[in-house]
């Protein structure tokens, strides 16, 4: 994947750069918001990360430059502001995403990743797959193995959630926001707790789990 | 609005030009010289009017009593020829408060008539002669005073001079007839009145100039204590507050109004300073442990596993987190509090957020052997709307139920049924329900907790304030200071009650008319 991060944090910058390209990514780094918008201009990316407050031109004035000319890769928008009327500033000039610092790399990581493969069609996909588990988003019903699962309204929307993003990390964050539509910061376990329930039901009578907790960062649905 | 620069110190080693400016730039004496100027205007206005219409109505007197005596004068020649108005001139003449009368021919011959002494040129004109003149009359025929003979031109005693107003007719063969009415009174009453109007100037001025330094110089004086006394509280101590004489005149009013901003700000400030003085306690201690503990692995850094390092890294990172979220809710509370996100308040089903609140945490109270009880009996009734903000009233709502779940006696863990008969019979519930009134609503969020005592409430929504002592359950103290502040921006309030026993808390709204 590649990825233009606009920040004019050097320190911060290096370290991402490095971090991205130990994910397996090819980072490209612009260090004001004149070069980020050329740079983002030429184009070729698969996500851009954009720093609110840049020098020369901030980062929402390059979006919005963006989807003017017809451009719509994906952008996340990182900010010091993390207020909910920022969040919504944000996404209301194009922005895709939004993460507030300061944030686990692991987070950003997992939203960005989210984010580029977010060009592929899969909107259009009726039934998610994975392994033996299958969803149909038009009558609502899980099978796995060929059996019928009873989930509740909101397990099912977690389970649509982790296999539209099957084989990819999810934050407890993200859960939240796209299943529950809060952007809060529960203090309990509470998304834990939830996607335990839901790994009761999918993978407790079955031998292979496919739900699984990757450490430090969040859930990954994979056969 | 006339505000005055209060340096009052500055014109004490000032010039005169100096000082002289200075008082201009005071109110009290700027009034005054204007007060003063206006009123000398239209003092000099009204006078000159009076005075118009005084001498117009005397002009006209005059005026008549001449056309009068020339009738009579000329019904006299008429009867008699020049013999009989010589006679009727010379018997006019010596009539007490006569008029003035000279019978003459064009070479300045006189032939009767009690005029001493005129301006020649008179002598040359016919019909009115409207500008008062200066004559003199003959000795005998001075005004209300015995006849004396004397012929005209005739030296005696210096008289003041008087003016007079005149007519001047022709009659036959050459002859001339003067009559004059004395208009002494006129000129004389004009110097009363002119007289009048300097006097009553002179003394207005001096009026005002003492009104001027007895009020002018107290209101200043009290400009001035009031302009110490914000000096003071400039300096830093705001416990300070302006005088009030106690006369509740505009000065109290001000001074009033003053005091009470000035009470507001010592309030705020004392906030502000409480505050400060927790996030230094509250962010230094994590802050502290998190050294501690970077400071610890450092030192352990050769002879620790792989295994140990990462878990002592991942408790670093756990505490900044920890760290990162108090600044979070600080930043969050005091945004909110400043209103700045007033601009995204929009209409809210409130109920739904409770429902939606409900739900997220059923299962997590129930890994902890608590229940949740929502009552939606009231969805039926249609939604709640609320001006608010979705996400900030899904957080104070949270905050809520957090609380009451982590204050909440811990019931038994499921599946593990309690054989103590008090478990069964009062388990721990949180109920979280919505009470509709006519013009507000009410989210409540109750439990039968521990509760908290009632002389506690007002302190407990403050920052960083936390009963429990010895801090010993997770959190910040932050969290009702947010749903309080979350609340407020919305235009309600958050309402503490003893639920009997437990907390209720409830976040109290106004509806909106949709």
């Amino acid at each position: 994947m590649r990825i233009l991060l606009i920040e004019d944090d050097q320190d911060a910058a290096d370290y991402l750069v490095k971090a991205f390209k130990e994910a397996g990514h090819v980072c490209d780094h612009a260090a004001d918001g004149a070069v980020g918008d050329t740079k983002a201009r030429i184009g070729g990316y698969d996500v851009l990360i954009v720093d609110r407050m840049l020098p020369k031109l901030d980062g929402l004035s390059i979006i919005a430059n963006l989807r003017a000319a017809g451009d719509h890769t994906p952008a996340m928008v990182l900010s010091a502001l993390g207020e909910v009327d920022d969040r919504v500033k944000g996404l209301r000039v194009g922005g895709d995403d939004y993460l507030p610092k300061p944030y686990a790399f692991s987070e950003l990581l997992a939203r960005v990743e989210t984010l580029g493969r977010r060009r592929s069609p899969e909107e259009a996909e009726m039934r998610y797959e994975v392994g033996d588990l299958t969803l149909d988003r038009l009558s609502h019903e899980v099978h796995r193995d060929g059996k019928k699962l009873l989930l509740q309204p909101r397990e099912y929307r977690l389970l649509e959630y982790l296999m539209k993003n099957a084989g990819q990390v999810v934050t407890r964050t993200m859960l939240l926001e796209n299943v529950w539509d809060y952007h809060f910061d529960p203090m309990t376990n509470v998304i834990d707790v939830h996607v335990s329930r839901l790994r009761g039901k999918i993978d407790r009578d079955f031998d292979v789990p496919l739900l699984h907790t990757v450490r430090g960062s969040g859930y990954m649905l994979k056969a | 609005m006339v505000t005055e620069p209060i340096d009052v110190d500055t014109s004490k080693s000032a010039s005169p030009m100096g000082r002289m400016r200075m008082l201009w730039r005071v109110t009290s004496f700027r009034l005054t010289v204007i007060f003063i100027s206006v009123f000398f205007i239209f003092s000099v206005m009204l006078v000159a009017g009076s005075l118009f219409t005084v001498t117009g109505v005397l002009h006209r007197e005059a005026r008549n009593i001449i056309n009068d005596e020339l009738a009579l004068m000329q019904r006299a020649e008429r009867r008699g020829g020049l013999q009989a108005l010589a006679r009727t001139v010379e018997a006019r003449s010596r009539a007490p408060g006569a008029s003035l009368y000279l019978l003459f021919d064009g070479t300045g011959q006189v032939f009767a008539g009690n005029v001493r002494r005129l301006p020649g040129a008179l002598l040359n004109r016919t019909g009115w002669i409207n500008e008062p003149f200066e004559y003199r009359l003959l000795e005998g025929f001075a005004r209300r005073r015995p006849r004396q003979e004397g012929p005209p031109g005739a030296t005696s005693a210096p008289r003041p001079d008087r003016v007079a107003i005149a007519k001047v007719v022709t009659l036959d063969r050459g002859l001339r007839l003067l009559i004059g009415r004395d208009f002494g009174q006129p000129e004389r009453f004009r110097r009363i009145i002119l007289f009048a109007l300097i006097a009553s100037t002179a003394s207005l001025a001096i009026i005002a100039f003492g009104a001027w330094l007895f009020l002018g110089r107290k209101a200043l004086g009290r400009i001035e204590k009031v302009s110490a006394a914000s000096e003071r509280i400039v300096g830093g101590d705001l416990s300070q507050r302006l005088p009030i004489s106690g006369a509740d005149d505009e000065f109290d009013r001000l001074a009033q109004s003053l005091n009470a901003m000035l009470a507001r700000i010592e309030s705020l400030d004392g906030g502000i300073k409480a505050m400060a003085d927790s996030v230094a306690h509250d962010l230094k201690t994590p802050l502290t442990r998190l050294r501690n503990r970077a400071e610890r692995e450092l030192a352990n850094a050769d002879s620790a596993s792989t295994a140990d390092r990462q878990n002592a890294l991942s408790e670093i990172v756990a505490e900044a987190d920890h760290t990162i979220r108090i600044f979070n809710a600080l930043l969050m509370i005091s945004r909110v509090e400043a209103g700045s996100q007033a601009a995204t308040l929009e209409p809210v089903d409130a109920c739904a957020v409770l429902a939606d609140i409900a739900e997220l945490y059923d299962v997590v109270a129930e890994e902890a052997g608590v229940r949740i009880e929502f009552a939606d009996d009231l969805a039926e009734a249609g939604p709640l709307m609320v001006r608010g903000n979705r996400e900030l009233l899904g957080q104070a709502l949270s905050n809520l139920v957090e609380n009451a779940l982590k204050y909440a006696r811990p019931g038994p863990p499921p599946g593990d049924r309690p054989q103590d008969e008090q478990m069964v019979t009062n388990p721990t519930v949180i109920s979280l329900f919505c009470e509709r009134g006519s013009r507000h609503c009410s989210l409540v969020v109750a439990d039968n907790g521990p509760g908290i005592p009632a002389h506690e409430y007002a302190r407990v929504v403050q920052r960083f304030v936390r009963l429990d002592q010895s801090r010993s359950k997770p959190g910040s103290g932050l969290g009702l200071a947010l749903v309080n502040a979350v609340a407020k921006l919305c235009g309600g309030s958050l309402e503490l009650h003893d639920n009997e026993p437990g907390l209720r808390a409830a976040i109290r709204l106004p509806l909106t008319n949709s």
